[in-house]
């Protein structure tokens, strides 16, 4: 559990008849970690992929571009594959036909629309200006400038400098000012300099011959119609997607998978008459790997192997959630320890520390079910388990800190008359045993992480190499715990330093760790080292977010209680309404700082104090060649 | 009881602690924030680690408020 799944090297050499036998068995098997031939010498050839890939292959593109063009998402249906190879051999063209039939019908008929709606926006300024926009165009010794104008001042002087030579129309929009200006064909270059030099600016003259009004209405008429088909075109593909997506959900999970098995030979190294299959196997999966290919012609051997296996991270059903977490970190690599079951614990205890709110608790365990429930992917599964796990540590602390919604849930103010117990710890009123609780987590938490790194570097590096990279921090730490013990406690009761005994076994000890880690360290990585040596420090001291993130979040809840109460509730009628809508507000703002505060920064504990200490990631993830079939009956 | 100078300045430099050491952490986010978002237009898939990136300057933040915490829970009782 705390490492990856140990893996075995296995070949498979067979004459090339077994072949599609052998893919087939071992695709079903669903175990072998392929690992992909590169083609070098001259014996081995990469594989040829067998006859069907190029067709099926070309049925998945269709296939894949209707769903893409129906939008069709998960349904809840089953198919055997009988059924769906019988409908991709019978039936599938008609299928595609049908529908990319309507889709086709459906963009020619929107495509008209947008250019009916752009003629009816083009033609409005003409409605405006009172012309047709054939008088606009087509003359032999006359310009036409259209266009719209801010300010009609600026055409007037244009108008002043042509004099009789020119005719302006003019039309007021509701914002813009509309203007038609006609010139002689020979001034025309000498209008449009001007022009340029103005806020003019031109506007395309539709080509249409009749009156503006009944061009205007015809046009509204048209697009009226048209819309009604769209929408009956979108109500008969909306009842063809009803009916194929099942179908072809199934078929392209058929054709996938058959594709991804005839193409598979390209991962393999072949000679004329023979193909090896090379690749890894899970240690305990080995008997029923070696048990399933025992009928075939084919030599089956294990081989020892230098190279770095895949990493397969296996865990107990509760477990399996957190590895969401390390995925979004780094796979861990084959000789690493996956610290995923660590993350197990660790997080939910963190977060539930941070949060510490029975009613919060309560909040986001109903909201993580909820999600459990909805949705079905697989990352927000893992999320919403995750999810559970830290509301249950969350309600947890609640009950120690006594908090409910940040209203005190024992002693005297208690608010439901639990005034006869004592608050096993309460948050405002210890708070420097909370940070001193805090502390110790986090040195319990890095000493941890470079202890498993101790173990790392040693398996990966040696121990020499251990020695000087974990051991002189894990000296320097406890060193530094030891002193800090010793000195603080003096310190800051207001002892002058003159007066504490530095001969004392105690202080000895710490100083002779301290001194004698951070010599191995400059030892081992040269003195520039020293530079890294206070982020031991505060890696420690950021541990104390465990108690500020949760004491900011206690802070927000008793001021949302308190105005809430003291300002609206307390006087009653309509500030009574105010007040319960303080409360929501109030309470899922901080609800949601409490899921993203708590969450990051728990998170951030493992993966930037815990994990560098010991986690180096960068191992390939195994991938068994075989899928588990959703809409596909097994058999 | 404390002398109320000393209790006043002690809320006000709890009050600093906090606030300036928001202010840093807002400026070390900013440039972080700005290229995680950059990162996720390239990759979606970036988004869980763009948001770690992202809150790791907010250690600063949390420094000040355990300053701020100390000052008023174990500093000025003790006045």
């Amino acid at each position: 559990m705390l490492l990856p799944e140990r893996m075995n090297r296995f070949i498979v050499v067979g004459e090339k008849d077994e072949l599609e036998n052998v893919i087939e068995r071992l695709y079903s098997l669903n175990i072998f970690h392929i690992k992909d031939f590169i083609e070098e010498g001259p014996i081995f050839r990469i594989g040829e992929p067998l006859e069907r890939a190029e067709k099926y292959s070309d049925y998945l593109l269709r296939i894949r571009s209707l769903m893409r063009a129906l939008k069709i998402k998960e349904v809840d249906q089953k198919y055997s594959v009988k059924e769906i190879e019988e409908i991709i051999q019978s039936k599938l063209d008609e299928i595609n036909k049908r529908i990319s039939e309507e889709m086709e019908r459906y963009s020619r008929v929107e495509g008209t629309l947008k250019e009916l709606e752009q003629l009816l926006k083009d033609l409005r300024p003409f409605e405006i200006l009172g012309i047709r926009p054939s008088l606009c165009r087509g003359y032999e010794g006359i310009s036409c400038f259209v266009g719209k104008i801010r300010n009609f001042k600026e055409i007037e002087e244009i108008i002043s400098q042509f004099r009789e030579e020119c005719y302006v129309v003019r039309g007021d929009g509701e914002k813009d000012i509309y203007v038609a200006i006609f010139v002689p064909k020979n001034l025309s270059d000498k209008m449009a300099s001007e022009l340029s030099r103005t806020s003019f600016s031109e506007i395309p003259v539709p080509l249409v011959e009749g009156d503006v009004g009944e061009e205007i209405k015809r046009a509204t008429e048209e697009v009226e119609k048209l819309k009604n088909e769209l929408e009956s075109i979108s109500k008969r593909i909306g009842g063809l997607k009803e009916e194929y997506a099942g179908i072809l959900l199934a078929c392209e999970e058929y054709l996938a998978i058959e594709v991804e098995k005839a193409e598979a030979p390209l991962r393999f190294a072949t000679t004329e008459n023979f193909f090896v299959i090379d690749g890894w196997i899970p240690s305990e999966r080995r008997d029923d790997f070696i048990e399933a290919l025992k009928d075939f012609k084919v030599y089956v051997n294990e081989i020892p192997s230098k190279e770095e296996p895949p990493v397969y991270l296996k865990h107990p059903k509760p477990i399996s959630p957190f590895k969401l977490l390390i995925d979004v970190f780094s796979t861990p690599r084959y000789n690493e320890i996956d610290p995923t079951s660590i993350i197990f614990i660790t997080f939910p205890l963190f977060y539930g520390f941070m949060l510490g709110d029975v009613g919060y608790g309560a909040l986001i365990g109903i909201m993580s079910y909820a999600i459990k429930r909805k949705m079905r992917s697989e990352g927000w599964q893992s999320l919403a388990s995750i999810g559970l796990y830290a509301a249950a540590l969350s309600i947890i602390f609640g009950l120690i800190y006594g908090e409910f919604f940040g209203f005190p849930m024992y002693g005297e103010e208690s608010i439901f008359g639990l005034t006869y117990i004592h608050t096993p710890l309460h948050r405002f009123e210890e708070v420097v045993e909370l940070l001193m609780i805090s502390l110790i987590i986090g040195v319990v938490h890095v000493s941890l992480g470079l202890f498993l790194g101790l173990r790392n570097v040693a398996v990966m590096h040696g121990w020499k190499k251990a020695i000087y990279e974990r051991v002189c921090w894990i000296l320097m730490l406890f060193g530094g715990i030891i002193l800090v013990y010793y000195l603080l406690p003096p310190l800051m009761e207001g002892v002058p330093l003159g007066e504490l005994n530095f001969l004392s076994p105690i202080f000895l000890l710490g100083a002779v760790l301290l001194i004698s880690g951070v010599a191995i360290l400059i030892i081992g990585e040269g003195p520039i080292m020293i530079m890294e040596v206070p982020t031991l420090l505060s890696n420690i001291v950021s541990y104390s977010r465990l108690l500020a993130i949760g004491l900011s979040s206690v802070g927000i809840a008793l001021a949302v209680n308190t105005i809430s109460i003291e300002l609206f509730l307390s006087k009653g009628g309509v500030l009574l309404l105010v007040g319960v809508i303080v409360l929501i507000l109030g309470h899922s703002l901080n609800l949601a700082l409490g899921i993203i505060g708590p969450g990051l920064h728990s998170l951030r504990l493992q993966y930037v104090e815990f994990f560098t200490k010991f986690f180096e990631g960068g191992g390939k993830k195994y991938s068994p060649f075989g899928r588990i079939r959703k809409y596909l009956k097994e058999g | 009881m404390a002398d109320p100078l000393a209790v006043g300045l002690l809320a006000l430099g709890a009050g600093l602690a906090v606030g300036l050491a928001g202010i840093g952490a807002g400026m070390g986010e900013q440039g972080i924030g700005a290229a995680a978002v950059g990162a996720m237009a390239e990759d979606e898939g970036f988004f869980g680690k763009g948001l770690l990136m992202t809150v790791i300057p907010e250690s600063i933040a949390i420094f000040g408020l355990v300053v701020s915490l100390i000052l008023l829970f174990v500093t000025l009782p003790s006045l």
